[in-house]
């Protein structure tokens, strides 16, 4: 009580009596284990990649010696520019940059439209409960869990008969309409989040639906915005099968050029222009991830926590 | 003039019944709180006469327009929020002038009301700062110009000081006070602080389950409960009660006999009744004063609660546990003996049955 500690600074600062101070940091060996399995599991995961990445820098004579983890000997970027722009996706030998601006000019208008018709479902539904406003948002969360394979042959017909099938508005449509259960959840979700009395004071204010909307709500709900934008693009972007059936031949993705390159049957199997072209329509996915993950993960807890 | 007027009101959530057909007119220039715990439809009550509710039957009327039908923002009411309700990424100067600019007015006439607003609150060198970049206490000022700019006949408060620390609320009680006289308008103020209805208002609505207890001033109901409830919510701690038998103006509690007979009844003292019979721990008497009291007792004290200013004894009388508030400069020990007396021309009485006083 009140009396000075009596041990030596060396003791003290190493917690072996009259504990003082900040408690040390201890490295438990429970802990080195989780540590030495995180390592292992990150290693493991990192493995494909790294196959990928140094086939793709071999030549073919290289390759064939069948060493998949030795380094290149003599590491060229032919195979990186002949996937981009030469190999052959079918008849045609352009290379994968056609699928790349394809999947681009899917991907951005759908990407745009779903948020857009989402985040005003997601505020409608959250703020203006009108009557019905439930059944109308569980059925669109119903449209959530039907699994999409089977609705594909409705839809052919559907686009067809309103003129969109193979084209480019009728794969944004259908894109669209896809990401509208996840897209209105995503921000039903968090504008409940986002306390009532705000929507009521700029009601009193005098600001209508619109105003509200634009004004208040949307620059609120910007971080949820990011997110929808990540879970949009890489899904969109990474579609093979809604791409393949309603793009249209002039406007096939990259995912289903990779393939056609890929699976192409004459010839010599050229594992390194494989691997190139994969890891370029990986890229963007990989980009996005890289560049946003943080707001990645915080998107998802807050959009799943509250509900 | 009336300003606010609701006429038969009720409002129905599915099964629950929030409001009952209530009713309740409050003059130009009146201050009234809605006082009540919570659940008991006071914020409710606040929200329909704003407008955010729809109601399920019944008038409301502001400064002689009927307004049942219209829009929050065409009733001619601020309103103040709890959680202040700022918007996050506007200046406080947008916040304030936000809903001038929905209606569309000048940029001039806008700037000056902002600026005059600014001025009456002392918030003016605040006026380009975000709102994550205030205090408490001047988000809820900002919230309360974000009202005033809008130059409206009635002010809304939904339990605005809520979310403060005790000392800010004693100050922002005190400003909004000083408002009020200063400003003159209609002011309805919801609170479950009974300490801020009693001081702020001009009457108090007194609320349970939907309906108005009381609607009287401070001081009538304080002095003049006219329930039970109304009895029991006022005064802290609360009115010490116990059960007997009223004769004439002879009460009988556990056997003994109390003469009350300076009691002032509200009816003719009739035939013998079961009555619930309540004091105030603050007109309770301790010691030497309680000699001079028409009704004298002794007990033992159980607990002392010194709160500096004043003590709140607890003992036990009539098998009861009962509070005394005490100015007794002389400390005070437990179990000692003590002498307490009343008169109860201060206590209260209510039937067992009715609970209503009388």
């Amino acid at each position: 009580m009140g009396s000075k500690p009596q041990t030596s600074l060396l003791k003290r600062s190493m917690g072996l009596d009259n504990p003082w101070g900040p408690r040390p940091i201890k490295t438990s060996p429970a802990r080195m284990g989780v540590y030495g399995f995180l390592i292992v599991a990150a290693l493991f995961f990192c493995i494909p990649l790294y196959v990928m990445v140094i086939t793709s820098l071999k030549g073919m004579p290289e390759i064939r010696l069948g060493e998949l983890f030795a380094l290149p000997n003599d590491p060229t970027v032919a195979a990186w520019l002949k996937a981009w722009a030469e190999a052959c996706t079918g008849v045609q030998c352009n290379g994968i940059k056609e699928g790349f601006w394809n999947s681009i000019k899917i991907t951005v208008p759908s990407v745009m439209v779903s948020i857009v018709i989402g985040s005003i479902n997601g505020y409608a539904l959250s703020f203006w409960r009108s009557r019905g406003a439930n059944l109308i948002f569980g059925l669109l969360l119903f449209g959530a869990f039907v699994p999409f394979q089977v609705v594909i042959f409705p839809l052919i017909i559907f686009t067809r008969e309103m003129g969109m099938y193979g084209t480019l508005p009728g794969i944004v449509f259908i894109h669209t309409a896809f990401g509208m259960p996840i897209m209105t959840l995503l921000f039903r979700n968090y504008f409940s989040s986002l306390p009532e009395e705000l929507f009521k004071a700029a009601r009193v204010d005098g600001a209508g639906f619109w105003q509200i909307f634009f004004q208040i709500m949307m620059p609120m709900a910007i971080p949820i915005t990011i997110v929808a934008v990540i879970l949009q693009t890489t899904g969109i972007w990474n579609d093979f099968l809604l791409g393949l059936i309603f793009a249209g031949r002039e406007n096939l993705p990259m995912t289903v050029q990779l393939n056609n390159i890929v699976t192409t049957t004459f010839g010599v199997r050229e594992y390194n222009v494989n691997m190139a072209a994969t890891i370029l329509t990986a890229l963007v996915p990989l980009v996005v991830y890289l560049a946003s993950g943080k707001y990645f993960v915080r998107g998802i807890a807050a959009g799943a926590v509250k509900g | 003039m009336l300003s606010v007027s609701v006429k038969d009101l009720d409002l129905k959530y599915l099964d629950i019944h929030v409001l009952k057909k209530l009713n309740l007119d409050i003059k130009e220039g009146e201050f009234l709180v809605l006082l009540g715990s919570s659940g008991c439809g006071k914020s409710t009550l606040l929200n329909c006469i704003a407008g955010l509710l729809d109601i399920s039957a019944g008038q409301i009327w502001i400064n002689g327009r009927n307004v049942t039908w219209e829009e929050p923002k065409d009733r001619g009411i601020g309103m103040v929020f709890q959680s202040y309700a700022l918007y996050p990424q506007m200046s406080v100067e947008k916040n304030l002038s936000f809903g001038l600019r929905v209606a569309g007015i000048a940029k001039k006439q806008i700037s000056e009301r902002v600026q005059r607003t600014a001025e009456i609150l002392q918030i003016e060198p605040l006026l380009k700062r975000k709102p994550a970049e205030l205090s408490g206490g001047q988000r809820q000022r900002v919230a309360i110009g974000r009202a005033l700019v809008r130059d409206v006949d009635v002010f809304l408060f939904d339990e605005p000081l809520s979310n403060l620390d005790a000392k800010l609320r004693a100050d922002l009680r005190i400003e909004i006070k000083r408002l009020h006289q200063k400003l003159k308008n209609t002011m309805i103020y919801v609170t479950h602080d009974q300490v801020e209805a009693l001081t702020l208002a001009d009457r108090i609505a007194i609320m349970k389950n939907g309906m108005i207890q009381q609607l009287s001033t401070p001081h009538e109901i304080y002095h003049k409960p006219v329930n039970l409830f109304v009895a029991g919510f006022i005064g802290s701690p609360t009115m010490n009660f116990v059960p007997g038998v009223l004769e004439g103006a002879n009460l009988n509690v556990n056997g003994r006999d109390i003469d009350i007979s300076r009691y002032s009844f509200l009816e003719p003292e009739g035939k013998s009744r079961a009555v619930t019979f309540g004091i105030r721990p603050e007109n309770i008497v301790i010691g030497e004063a309680a000699e001079s009291m028409p009704v004298k007792l002794t007990t033992r004290v159980d607990i002392v609660e010194p709160m500096g200013s004043e003590s709140v004894v607890w003992t036990e009388i009539f098998g009861k546990p009962f509070s005394i508030k005490t100015q007794f400069e002389d400390e005070l020990f437990e179990t000692e003996e003590i002498q307490i007396g009343f008169d109860p021309i201060k206590a209260h009485c209510f039937d067992k049955q009715s609970e209503m006083r009388i």
